[in-house]
């Protein structure tokens, strides 16, 4: 099977999901950030009382906050600044539905759901980098790098 | 008088081939040739942002909201000296905006930056992003000249063209 066929038939699961922060729509920005902060990652989950997620907050979003909201915006609840609420998708549904996404719409990070609806994690582009480097071995992880540390949880440069 | 040095003969020697057990890449689709064989100019690794190291963090965020890009390329005399992305601001930089948005951007990006060149194979940025986790990577011609800005965005478009029809 090629990798168009995997990309085809796995799903999303088979993927490195990353267990995302989660949090409610009535915390602050203030907490959404120093969440990010401490797990290293670059988006929250914001979920309803029910769990079910109502999109994300990212931090792709705070340089614009900044020159809109500064310095209000810090402790306005991210309920006000969630975006996205459609960029989620099923454990279950195939990698390729996750490219289409992340490729037409532009998007960095994808929530994934369980059978319930609540959330598993979020996946995005580097979790495709890794499932190619996987597959690939001798291709990619032969590759001489100049990168001092390989940091797990890195995601910017 | 110096001596003359001998020469061992030749059948004395066992021969060692360093190279025999050496795997060489054999490509088995059009995508895998693309990862070994292509090479990184041929991804769209244009249009990307720059800034001075003497601009302020605040006329760096300023321009990442105002281009809604995540990633600053910053430059000193046409060379690459760090990068400033949207995970500098997060980790660096926001709980402390009012009292750091008069620091030079030198002061808070991430000198010295991983990089690639525009003639290596995408495999090898792959292997950046996917296995050490830089999304952002600069893209240098042989003479140092910042060409492009490479990230998995761009990389599983490049791909995503020479995925087999069937």
């Amino acid at each position: 099977m090629g990798l168009r066929e995997e990309f085809l038939h796995e799903p999303v699961s088979e993927l490195k999901i990353m267990p995302g922060v989660v949090l409610p729509t009535t915390a602050t920005v203030r907490q959404a950030i120093d969440q990010m902060r401490k797990a290293q990652q670059g988006c929250v989950i914001v979920v309803n009382d029910k769990g079910i997620p109502e999109g994300k907050f990212t931090e792709h979003q705070l340089a614009g906050l900044i020159c809109d909201d500064r310095p209000s915006f810090m402790e306005k609840k991210i309920g006000h600044f969630v975006r996205d609420a459609w960029a989620r998708m099923s454990h279950r549904d195939p990698i390729a539905t996750l490219i289409h996404r992340l490729l037409t719409y532009g998007l960095r990070h994808v929530i994934v759901v369980d059978d319930e609806g609540k959330p598993l994690g979020v996946v995005g582009q580097r979790a495709i980098m890794e499932y190619i480097a996987d597959y690939f071995p001798r291709a990619v992880k032969v590759q001489e790098t100049d990168a001092k540390v390989a940091i797990e949880n890195r995601e910017g440069a | 008088m110096i001596p003359k040095r001998q020469r061992k003969p030749v059948e004395d020697v066992e021969f060692r081939d360093q190279l025999k057990n050496y795997d060489i890449a054999h490509p088995q689709d059009d995508l895998e040739r693309a990862l070994c064989e292509g090479i990184i100019r041929d991804i769209h690794i244009a249009p990307f942002a720059t800034t001075s190291p003497i601009s302020t963090v605040e006329q760096a965020v300023r321009k990442m909201a105002g281009m809604n890009v995540g990633c600053l390329l910053v430059i000193e005399n046409e060379k690459l000296v760090g990068i400033f992305t949207q995970r500098d601001l997060l980790m660096k930089v926001i709980e402390n905006y009012e009292a750091m948005k008069g620091q030079l951007i030198r002061e808070v990006m991430t000198a010295d930056p991983v990089i690639v060149r525009d003639t290596d194979p995408p495999a090898k940025a792959i292997n950046l992003m996917g296995t050490s986790g830089f999304r952002h990577i600069p893209v240098l011609d042989v003479d140092d000249k910042v060409v492009g800005l490479i990230g998995p965005r761009r990389t599983t478009a490049y791909l995503q063209k020479h995925l087999p029809a069937s």
